[in-house]
């Protein structure tokens, strides 16, 4: 339990420094390009060295270089990602180190760096976290590369500095949502239902979830549809905003007469009927619970994690 | 108390992992399940809640919070 919430802290703080490192490569792009081709370099870099964590283990000291590279190899990385990552990766070095050009970087040289980084964000959080893209860059990613090539032209040609058009969708983000946790940051608030009564379609949905796991070991959902119609209360569902059931647990109070045989391994869960399931009025007042089971769909990512934290909370709260 | 069968390997992590004790082993059990069990009280209950996130703020519950 302590694992997942240290994981979910050490995310969370690290999705917060990536949304900074992303303002300041916007904000920086008219004020000081330079110092945006670094901040979208620091912001490749943290997204590489986050995935590498997740998906191989310790990065130790490898150059975002070498992170594209590796996590391309084990296919972590689609190709259509790790060209924009070296694109950044290729900008960021140019406006990190002397050129003997002397070509003065500009808010006009920055802007495919910019595009690539919008690119990497909205893979890295719509498809490789499969969650939403946090507000405070939701603009800086859905403004067009055309829209803001456009926006930056129409400025210089009218003779003033460059600046982003939607100056203040970037705002720098407050210290407080750095410290928020990451679904804070990325999920809309109520965004996911935890339900209970369950309907039908619903059991139906979560009795498939635990055949995955469990195989022919699974409980067949007419049984199990006679206990919940025993009490219905004994379900309950994480139900994302398309009702897919994205998690369930179920809680059964059992009459001794069942308990005590079950205990003793005599009765399998197989052969626990409606009648010695207690009702919602009769369990009231029940000192004896038991946990049928707890399962989420995809448990080995961050969103399986999430979720199954959500649940474990919620357990312990009812 | 709460009762739990470890189905899985990852079911019988959890369980140990939340202290969980053995009531029956899966050897002396005819569905060659560990069968589990804790204690549960409010106090410990609350322990384990500051121990975990608060989800509050994105999820939606049908139904009402213990008081």
């Amino acid at each position: 339990m302590n694992e997942i919430t240290d994981n979910q802290d050490n995310l969370s703080k690290q999705i917060g420094r990536l949304v900074s490192q992303c303002l300041k490569a916007n904000k920086y792009a008219a004020e000081d390009p330079e110092v945006s081709l670094m901040q979208a370099r620091k912001a490749a870099e943290a997204i590489c060295l986050q995935i590498f964590s997740q998906e191989i283990g310790s990065p130790g000291k490898l150059m975002l270089n070498d992170l594209i590279g590796q996590l391309g190899g084990k296919k972590v990385l689609p190709r259509r990602i790790m060209l924009p990552l070296s694109t950044i990766q290729s900008y960021g070095n140019y406006g990190s180190h002397h050129q003997d050009d002397c070509f003065e970087v500009d808010s006009e040289f920055v802007i495919p760096c910019l595009s690539a980084l919008k690119q990497v964000l909205e893979w890295y959080f719509l498809k490789y976290l499969d969650t939403e893209i946090p507000n405070d860059i939701k603009g800086f990613i859905k403004s067009s590369r055309q829209s803001t090539y456009s926006e930056y032209r129409l400025d210089k040609n009218a003779g003033t500095n460059l600046k982003p058009v939607q100056e203040k969708d970037f705002s720098v983000s407050s210290p407080t949502s750095r410290h928020l946790p990451i679904d804070a940051l990325t999920l809309n608030k109520n965004s996911l239902n935890l339900m209970c009564p369950c309907d039908l379609t619903l059991a139906y949905k979560a009795n498939q979830m635990t055949s995955v796991f469990l195989g022919s070991e699974a409980i067949p959902f007419e049984l199990y549809e006679q206990w919940r119609i025993k009490n219905p209360q004994i379900l309950v569902c994480l139900i994302a905003p398309d009702n897919e059931v994205l998690g369930y647990f179920d809680v059964f109070p059992l009459k001794d007469i069942f308990l005590e045989d079950f205990i003793e391994g005599r009765l399998g869960e197989d052969e626990l009927k409606p009648e010695y399931i207690l009702s919602p009025d009769e369990s009231i007042f029940s000192c004896q619970l038991y946990l049928g089971g707890i399962a989420v769909k995809s448990p080995n990512t961050f969103v399986g994690s999430r979720n199954a934290a959500i649940l474990l909370w919620d357990f312990c709260i009812i | 108390m709460l009762y739990a069968l470890g189905s899985t390997i990852e079911g019988d992590e959890l369980l140990r992992r939340f202290n969980f004790t053995v009531l029956s082993s899966e050897n002396e059990r005819a569905d060659k399940h560990n069968f589990y069990a804790l204690p549960f009280t409010s106090s410990l209950l609350d322990e384990y809640l500051s121990l975990l996130q608060d989800w509050s703020g994105i999820c939606d519950i049908s139904w009402h919070l213990r008081s």
